[in-house]
């Protein structure tokens, strides 16, 4: 054997190099998921109680989870808050999209105004608006009484449902930009010829809408809010700040639940239950739409 | 019958001249930007004006008097400013190490391709259908197991396994789009793979990368719920964590929160006014082209 033969038998093939590049990132990101969610369902059979272990207890917090008033109500409220979120933020998305692509001056200007609510923290948009809506000091109501809307201060949030809607509004607020980019970036793939074709044609604004933009832009739109209603399902940082899931628990995000019993009860089982759970809702929404859309691509 | 269908067609006629006519664009993008820039506006207003004319009724659009005072109390009389140093800390920590291990990863599935590889970036891509949130148990136990719980490196681990699979997706829309001709002229003229890719593409594909480092920093920035459980002390709590200084049973000192708001959020609003192309462009690459 030569030395160049030899050496090419060492040498990486250009399949080898991909694969060399791939794993390890690839094994170091399934340890850090696979193993501690492995774990997570080892924690889930055991008794785990302000941090004293006390053993396995089979499918004792199973049971405890589906018994439990919160886990129904918690759950509920997170539907309806993402549902809500995802919409509001959709349609306004959609309108600005729309009027983004329409709009024939200051283009540049509008897009940076309209994704600058994305540089703010979830978070930090629940204690904004919990500024806003305040009673007695707050924007909201100052608005409301200057167009004789109310006659006397509102507490948002300290009714059940205006909480609530108070929290979709929050957390609209924060995903409209990311709405209206995706929409947007679909609406400038779709050629304007087929408006104009539409428009010899006699169609109206209504025909071109449900005819060209809805159809060709489908895609995008699932995945935007798809990619919302997940994030919004299972994240709940803008009612941590906003109400605390007051009030009573009339915003007792799924969220909420799951980082009392870690935070405030300490209770590591069950709350290895309620994340389960919150794996298990998501995906069953998620992959089944996700893979839809996949395949609607190719 | 016949006269609903009328005003029915009415309608949909006027509506259409609405929605036709050439400045409604223009007037809703107007409206709606003043509702959505509102918001940012109040705060700023806020963290300028008087204690007194904060809690005065009604509130002031304009503040009559403009004090930096919440600033000061915010920066030097509380750990906001080193919450600041920390969430610059951990955002450009978990953006150097995330972007560089993406783009190694990514460059070598999607150049190199193997049996699979344009399957891999689905398989990163599907580690996040886990909620972020169902990770937070078996993290805090086994971060309290390592004596992670409280330390820096814990809320950077953290992060890794969010923004890695996601950076990943994104910088796969630019890789795949990288001219295959430029990296075999470079192979033929004898350059490793490592230096085809530090010289050729990485030169040609910075700005993507570029784009994909600010939305990577600013996931991290704007990360809270993980750092609020395992953080204690109030020199290691990033900002969105730190703000809730100003929150106790008394009550909330608006003014110092607002300022401390409106430093928060400047990183993320001057990435968005200099760079929104690109953020947008890196963003919804993958998303799109198909």
């Amino acid at each position: 054997m030569s030395q160049s033969e030899r050496m090419n038998k060492y040498k990486l093939s250009d399949s080898g190099f991909g694969i060399l590049c791939t794993v390890p990132g690839l094994a170091v990101l399934l340890a850090l998921v696979a193993y501690p969610i492995g774990y997570n369902l080892v924690l889930s059979f055991m008794s785990y109680k302000r941090l004293v272990f006390g053993g396995f207890v089979g499918f004792q917090n199973y049971g405890w989870f589906f018994r439990s008033k919160d886990f129904y109500l918690s759950w509920r409220i997170s539907a309806l808050y993402s549902l809500g979120s995802a919409g509001l933020a959709f349609l306004v998305g959609m309108i600005l999209a729309q009027a983004l692509t329409a709009v024939r001056r200051g283009r540049a200007f509008f897009r940076t105004l309209v994704v600058l609510s994305w540089a703010i923290p979830p978070v930090l948009s629940g204690l904004i608006w919990k500024w806003i809506l305040n009673k007695d000091m707050g924007l909201m109501n100052y608005v409301l009484s200057v167009f004789s809307l109310i006659d006397s201060n509102v507490a948002f949030l300290v009714n059940t449902n205006l909480a609530l809607l108070s929290g979709i509004v929050a957390t609209a607020y924060v995903y409209v930009p990311f709405m209206t980019v995706f929409i947007n970036a679909g609406l400038e793939t779709i050629p304007p010829e087929f408006y104009e074709v539409a428009e010899m044609e006699g169609a109206d604004e209504f025909h071109k809408f449900t005819f060209i933009t809805v159809p060709l832009n489908i895609k995008q739109m699932l995945f935007s809010f798809l990619v919302v209603w997940m994030f919004t399902f299972r994240t709940p940082d803008v009612f941590f700040a906003l109400t605390g899931g007051g009030p009573g628990k009339a915003t007792y995000h799924a969220g909420l639940f799951l980082v009392n019993l870690i935070y405030r009860y300490i209770d590591f089982g069950k709350a290895a239950v309620v994340s389960i759970m919150l794996t298990v809702s998501v995906g069953l929404v998620v992959t089944p739409l996700a893979f839809y859309i996949f395949r609607r691509a190719d | 019958m016949k006269r609903s269908g009328n005003v029915l067609k009415t309608i949909r006629g006027a509506l259409n001249a609405a929605i036709a006519w050439k400045r409604t664009p223009a007037i809703v993008l107007i409206v709606f930007c003043a509702f959505l820039f509102m918001p940012l506006y109040w705060t700023l207003v806020t963290s300028l004006k008087t204690t007194k004319e904060i809690f005065s009724w009604p509130p002031t659009l304009f503040p009559k008097s403009l004090t930096l005072g919440h600033y000061v109390k915010a920066l030097i009389h509380s750990p906001i400013f080193g919450n600041i140093l920390n969430s610059i800390f951990y955002s450009l920590t978990a953006t150097v190490i995330v972007v560089t291990v993406a783009a190694l990863t990514t460059y070598g599935f999607s150049v190199y391709q193997y049996r699979g590889s344009t399957k891999v970036a689905l398989v990163f891509l599907g580690t996040r259908i886990i909620p972020p949130q169902s990770l937070f148990v078996p993290f805090v136990v086994l971060f309290s197991k390592l004596g992670l719980i409280n330390t820096r490196p814990a809320v950077i681990i953290f992060q890794f396994v969010l923004v890695y699979p996601l950076s990943i997706w994104l910088l796969k829309g630019i890789f795949d789009k990288f001219p295959r001709e430029l990296v075999d002229a470079a192979r033929i003229d004898g350059a490793s793979r490592i230096f085809t890719l530090l010289k050729v593409v990485l030169p040609i594909v910075a700005p993507g990368i570029g784009a994909v480092a600010i939305i990577a920093f600013l996931w991290t920035w704007n990360a809270f719920m993980f750092p609020f459980l395992i953080l204690n002390s109030p020199q290691l709590k990033p900002i969105t964590v730190g703000i809730f200084h100003f929150v106790s049973d008394r009550g909330i000192e608006w003014g110092p929160m607002a300022a401390s708001s409106v430093l928060a959020i400047i990183p993320g609003v001057v990435f968005f006014i200099f760079a929104q192309r690109s953020i947008v462009s890196g963003l919804t690459l993958g998303a799109v082209k198909s």
